[in-house]
């Protein structure tokens, strides 16, 4: 986390080498969307020439977070937090829609509570309505009828609902805990259950304490404080465990919860405390890795290819290991895609906040799919999972989306479809 | 610019573009207000057009108005180019990015703007081929951006720089006019307006989509990285690298400052205790890379080495560059701000420039870091500093300009890559006079005659400098222009007209014909003439003064002849300065006792530099080597009225001011006199080799010939003759065929026999009969083609000579076409394709009944070759005729689009027409 935003800012020589990797400046050509634009910006904010308005909120808005500016910037200027401290600032200059102060605040740092509210929704059977409750929310955007398709219908049960019906396996004494990230327990448990499937499989006992989320959303959006509230509520839950560590397969939770330990430098006592918990954090990959587990492949032959989520390539520095995980796969045929590790366009929410931007994001790399020739598109991260699905969809692409968790315990691509709003 | 102008503005831009792509709100302006230099300078609006129609509307709005404007590609510009100084008008180029055409058969692509250097190279990569320049800066910066500043890039040392790989541009000139400069074939006629545009930093029109040439990717390279303990020894290894005659594909200096920075930025595995490291690359035909890398290790080790490394695959290559192309980027980390002088000195010259900026860093107290292009001499001291020190920023300033000072007084140059811009246009009077940017001054003039386009740039306020040059044109307002001419040069030296007979120029002789000595002399005979607008023609050894329309008025010729000698010669920093007059024969005989020559072989004995480089003559090497355009590094030009100019310099990294060694090459002496020209060196190849090979039929010559060409293989040659071609030669020993294909190999030993086997593997399909000549049958053949005209024109009765310039593809089909229209109506026409260059010379010899005849066969015959010439862009020039042809047909072909904007050239710098009137293109 930056100390000093002016000290950060200034060691921006413009050299510019952050267009060539940003995408939203690649999608739409303006130096405002760019990460040179917004520091520039920012530091012009800084220097009071100029107040916020319309166009400054959408230059720090309409970022990705994806860090690859930051990736491709060699005096490493932290761009991604710098955008997030100023989506800070704006908060705290024009305060937060109560909705959504209520959501970051309220309803998702309590599991109970969030459940709740997710079933108080009426049970829809598509997406599309999901959507259109959301709509009257302030912050997003209108064109939010257009990402109906975006979302799977809801679920009739949640994740925990369905892991605490079944009967839990013994382990061989190994016990690891495992945070369900809010994506896999209201919106995709299927994807869920493999996951937790795999875990027993390799001889793990599961220990899932009602948790609720892991605080990024809260964060990108620039409500530190409530990142806080909920970061503390999770180290505090997880604490005492002894479990191996703590895994997930989100990987945008996986990264969140390694950083921690950034969201409290200030206090010495919690900044210890997080390191305690984030040292435990494992992406389901890094963890599966280790295990031993036979994976079948019922379609061999199969063109397969990775996408990199933002949060799990250059947030935690992992790209190996979901290769080398899918490798394991007997008679696995992997083609790399281009630009494997270039965002999707869901970051950040971008896709319900700005959705024409992200489609065109997306385009991107529904065309570097299809010059892959894969037939099997693998991610690990939900949110680029909905959002490729979507982008294949859109385009009739004769491909199948599939998360690294259900492909590694199905062997094959999934079955059911999930139905589209 | 008041409320109300405007939003009125901004609404005329609107209908252009589309309000969407008008941005001029303050937070839009701010981000277009910087690039990666220091300046800053808010624009009043900033359009993205996606075409070149609305640049073109554009830019006629701001004509309208006056209001400035400049293009932008991504804003890298490290000078200041693209910073808006008078506010106006910022056109942005990121929409027009697509690669429009990828042409292989011709070794030509045409890509917009707003593409990224790197989005070309990973188009051509896949398919085998490459685009040269590469800056640091590729994967952002923009073709546009790299032809506004000719950039270099790591690989210009052997390379070339982006002039000598851009052949046409789609422009939007300073009027509002779009026209197409060039093409996808050599020499456009007239004056070379791409050579002048590359590097003039957007202050002569705004591009929109560029012509480029390709290569094929190098068989094999290998890439070293050589660890110093001290910086001289470093440099000093430079210089001895290129001494001794190898030419690496890159050879970058890194120092300590940098090497650090970069280290922290990316685990490139430069070692942190290391005074400097180098980046050595060798590429090209894989047999020969063992000896040379050999031999740079010998070097490195005889000039104290720590270690040295070499890359074992693509992706340890690849790091390595990585660190070196981030390295600007990287220094923030030691101070947030840098300023970069990029001079370039010869490199001889480094040790002791490098030990300058050190000191001028230690005076000043500010860390310089030092990454650049050391096989070229190219200096990036990167002075670091926080900008949010107080006073910080001037000591800088002062600094940079010091450094600058010492590459210019080591005889190299302000500006290598990075342009002039804002932030060096004080230090310009270090290398030009007032004279030289008065020039430069009047060609922007005579394109952008209101300043508008990109103002500000380049120039100093003319009022900061003064001419130190006499002024000739008072001297002789009194007296006539013979007595005066005599006062110049001496009686001895003022042939009168009685003696001047056989000098007759399609059959006008000059009254006088002058031989100065000096320059000096030059210099007053030029504002003589000007003072009485008194017509001169230029000349050397006269080989090819018949070149050209009738001149409209012949007063005197002016023989450089005795201004001959050897000025300079530099073998270490590989240059040689030449007096215009200097016959290149002699010049290249005494070169090669030294094992050096000059990369040029353009026909006729007693050809001058000067007239070789006046008309762009080239031969069958050009290839390898290039043109003259390729190899000039600078000049001195007498323009009319006597002042003498500079054009360029000594180094090939030089991109200070407009490069008028384009303008003046191939300007047939309309524009100035050449005074003297430095010229590239090489050494003399180990070994060269010439392959005959017999056809009885032109297409499997020519599918051999495109096969080599699109190989991995170097020919220096690669010429298809026809039978007569063969026995006018003559061509040795073996009995001329119907068609001989010759092709010509040069370089190492090792190099020449690695591509031997590859050239008789597919030879072998096409044909059974071929000969291989070594040695002195190689001179031989050489001298042969230097010959051919002489011997064609004087023994022979020849009369008739053409050079057409087409595309490389269509080789065969125009060969077929001249040959069987020429055969029908004169004796067997000679003819000579360089199948490489698209390029066909033809010679025919007609006798007089068939001359006086009319409608005239032989001129039908040319009209319809050149006419289907053109039609593929190309064009066709006679280049001798008897003097009734010239009444009837243009000897260049019919003046194009872009005319109008030489003529304001030739208005500019010879307004009186005193330089051979109405002989070039044109009538100029």
């Amino acid at each position: 986390m930056i100390t000093s935003l002016s000290d950060e800012l200034v060691k921006c020589n413009r050299c510019g080498f952050c267009l060539s990797a940003c995408p939203v400046y690649q999608a739409t050509g303006l130096e405002t969307k760019a990460p040179r634009g917004r520091n520039a910006l920012v530091r012009a904010l800084l220097e009071k020439k100029f107040s916020w308005n319309a166009e400054l909120k959408e230059s720090i808005f309409q970022c990705l977070n994806c860090r690859a500016c930051v990736e491709a910037c060699f005096p490493a200027v932290a761009t991604d937090e710098v955008v997030v401290s100023m989506r800070a600032a704006y908060a705290q200059e024009y305060g937060e829609p109560w909705l959504r102060r209520y959501l970051f605040r309220r309803l998702l740092p309590d599991p109970k509570k969030l459940a709740a509210a997710v079933r108080k929704i009426p049970l829809l059977k598509s997406g599309a309505s999901l959507l259109r409750a959301l709509s009257f929310l302030p912050w997003l955007n209108r064109d939010l009828f257009l990402a109906f398709d975006l979302l799977p219908p809801l679920p009739t049960q949640t994740l925990r609902e369905l892991w605490t019906n079944t009967s839990k396996q013994g382990g061989q004494g190994k016990k690891i805990a495992y945070f369900g990230g809010c994506a896999f327990n209201f919106l995709l448990p299927d994807i869920g259950t493999a996951t937790l499937q795999l875990l027993s499989q390799s001889g793990y006992e599961i220990i899932w304490p009602e948790h609720g989320c892991c605080g990024l959303p809260a964060y990108g959006h620039g409500d530190l404080e409530a990142a806080q509230i909920m970061a503390r509520k999770n180290m505090e839950l997880f604490q005492g465990l002894e479990v191996e560590g703590l895994v997930t397969e989100c990987a945008s939770c996986s990264s969140f919860l390694k950083k921690y330990p950034a969201l409290f430098h200030a206090d010495p006592h919690l900044h210890e405390q997080a390191q305690n918990f984030s040292r435990r954090v494992l992406d389901i990959s890094e963890f599966l890795l280790k295990q031993k587990i036979e994976f079948k492949n019922s379609h061999p032959g199969l063109k397969i290819t990775f996408h990199d989520p933002c949060h799990l390539q250059r947030f935690q520095k992992i790209k190996d290991q979901p290769r080398q995980l899918l490798q394991k796969i007997p008679g696995i045929n992997f083609v790399e895609m281009p630009e494997a590790d270039w965002c999707c366009g869901g970051g950040a929410g971008l896709n319900l906040a700005h959705y024409n931007l992200s489609m065109k994001i997306l385009e991107r790399k529904m065309g570097n799919l299809q010059k892959s020739k894969a037939q099997v598109l693998i991610t690990s991260c939900p949110g680029c999972y909905l959002q490729l699905r979507h982008g294949v969809k859109k385009k009739n692409l004769p491909v199948n989306v599939a998360y690294l968790t259900e492909f590694l315990y199905h062997g094959q691509t999934p079955l059911s479809d999930r139905g589209e709003g | 610019m008041d409320q109300k102008r405007q939003q009125q503005i901004q609404k005329k831009l609107a209908a252009i573009v589309g309000e969407k792509w008008v941005l001029h709100s303050p937070v839009d302006l701010w981000v277009y207000g910087y690039d990666a230099s220091l300046a800053t300078s808010l624009p009043d609006f900033v359009v993205l057009p996606e075409n070149v129609q609305q640049i073109a509307a554009v830019v006629r709005l701001a004509l309208k108005e006056k209001i400035p404007y400049l293009p932008r590609g991504a804003g890298t510009n490290l000078t200041g180019g693209s910073i808006p100084t008078k506010g106006g008008i910022v056109i942005e180029t990121s929409r027009l990015k697509s690669i429009t055409e990828i042409d292989l058969p011709n070794l030509r692509a045409a890509v917009e703007v707003g593409a990224t250097n790197l989005e070309v190279q990973n188009a051509l990569n896949p398919l085998g081929y490459l685009y040269a320049p590469d800056p640091a800066s590729q994967k952002v910066s923009t073709m546009g951006g790299n032809i506004g500043e000719n950039s270099g890039g790591p690989h210009c040392l052997k390379y070339g720089v982006t002039a000598n790989h851009v052949l046409g541009l789609e422009m939007v000139m300073p009027d509002g006019q779009i026209i197409t400069l060039g093409g996808k074939c050599l020499d456009p006629l007239g004056y070379d307006l791409v050579g002048l545009i590359v590097g003039s930093e957007g202050t002569l029109g705004i591009a929109s989509r560029v012509t480029i040439r390709l290569l094929h990717q190098p068989q094999g390279g290998q890439t070293i990285l050589a660890i110093f303990d001290s910086l001289d020894d470093a440099s000093r290894t430079v210089s001895a690298i290129i001494a001794a005659g190898i030419i690496p594909a890159a050879l970058e200096m890194i120092d300590q400052v940098v090497l650090r920075a970069v280290e922290a930025s990316v685990k490139a595995g430069y070692p942190l205790d290391a005074q400097g490291v180098l980046i050595i690359e060798i590429d090209g035909i894989r047999q020969g890379l063992a000896r040379q890398a050999e031999h740079i290790r010998q070097i490195c080790q005889e000039n104290g080495v720590r270690e040295i490394r070499i890359a074992q695959d693509a992706a340890e290559r690849e790091i390595l560059w990585k660190g070196r192309r981030g390295a600007f980027g990287a220094v923030a980390r030691v101070k947030t701000s840098y300023l970069c002088a990029d001079g370039t000195v010869p490199r001889t010259q480094l040790p002791k420039v490098l030990r300058q900026v050190k000191e001028i860093g230690q005076k000043y107290d500010l860390t310089i870091g030092n990454v650049f292009h050391a096989g070229d001499g190219n200096l990036h001291p990167l002075i670091l500093f926080d900008d949010r020190e107080p006073g910080v920023r001037e000591k800088v300033i002062q600094a940079g300009a010091e450094i600058l000072k010492a590459c210019a007084e080591a005889g190299g140059t302000i500006s290598g890559e990075h342009g002039i811009g804002l932030e060096k246009i004080d230090s310009m009077p270090l290398i030009f006079s007032a004279d030289d940017i008065a020039c430069m001054r009047k060609i922007k003039e005579a394109f952008d005659p209101p300043n508008l386009c990109n103002p500000g740039k380049i120039f100093p306020p003319i009022e900061q400098i003064s001419s130190k040059q006499a002024n000739y044109s008072s001297a002789y307002a009194q007296g006539d222009f013979a007595s005066s001419l005599k006062k110049i040069v001496g009686a001895e030296n003022c042939w009168p007209e009685a003696k001047n007979n056989e000098l007759a120029v399609d059959g006008q002789v000059p009254s006088w014909v002058v031989f100065p000595e000096h320059i000096d002399q030059v210099q007053a005979v030029l504002a003589l003439a000007a003072e009485k607008k008194a017509s001169l023609i230029p000349m050397g050894g006269g080989s090819k003064i018949g070149l050209g329309q009738p001149p409209s008025s012949l007063v005197a010729a002016l023989n450089l002849s005795r201004l001959n000698q050897t000025i300079d010669l530099d073998l270490e920093n590989l240059t040689i300065t030449l007096a215009a007059g200097a016959k290149l024969t002699a010049v290249q005989e005494s070169l090669a006792k030294e094992g050096y020559f000059i990369p040029l072989d353009p026909p006729f004995t007693k050809a001058t530099i000067g007239g070789i480089l006046a008309t762009n003559a080239s031969g069958p090497k050009r290839l390898l080597y290039g043109s003259a355009r390729d190899i000039t590094l600078g000049m001195k030009v007498v323009l009319p009225g006597g002042k003498l100019i500079k054009a360029g310099g000594k180094t090939v990294k030089n991109v200070s001011g407009y490069d008028l060694t384009k303008l003046f090459i191939g300007s047939l002496g309309t524009l100035g006199v050449i005074g003297e020209a430095t010229l590239r060196l090489f050494p003399l190849p180990e070994k060269e080799i010439i392959l005959l090979l017999n056809y009885a039929e032109i297409s499997p010559a020519f599918a051999l010939a495109m096969e080599i060409l699109h190989s991995e293989l170097l020919p220096s040659a690669l010429i298809l003759l026809n039978k007569e071609a063969q026995t006018a030669l003559p061509l040795p020993h073996l009995a001329p065929s119907d068609y001989g294909l010759l092709m010509g190999l040069a370089g190492t030993k090792e190099e020449v026999e690695g591509q031997l086997p590859a050239i008789l593997n597919w030879a072998e399909k096409g044909t059974s009969k071929w000969q291989i000549l070594e040695e002195q049958e190689v001179a031989k053949v050489w001298k042969a083609f230097q010959e051919l005209p002489e011997n064609l024109f004087l023994k022979e009765d020849f009369n008739i000579s053409g050079k057409a310039s087409l595309l490389i593809s269509k080789g065969a089909e125009i060969f077929k076409k001249a040959e069987d229209l020429f055969q029908k109506n004169s004796r067997q026409p000679i003819l000579i394709g360089h199948l490489g260059l698209g390029i066909l010379n033809f010679f025919l010899s007609s006798p007089p009944e068939i001359i006086s005849q009319r409608p005239n066969k032989i001129l039908d015959n040319i009209t319809a070759l050149r006419k289907e010439i053109e039609e593929q862009g190309g064009n066709l020039i006679i280049t001798a005729c008897p003097l009734p042809f010239k009444k009837e047909i243009s000897v260049w072909g019919n003046p194009g689009l872009s005319f109008p904007y030489m003529q304001a050239i030739k208005n500019a710098l010879d307004p009186g027409k005193i330089l051979n009137p109405g002989r070039f293109y044109g009538g100029i």
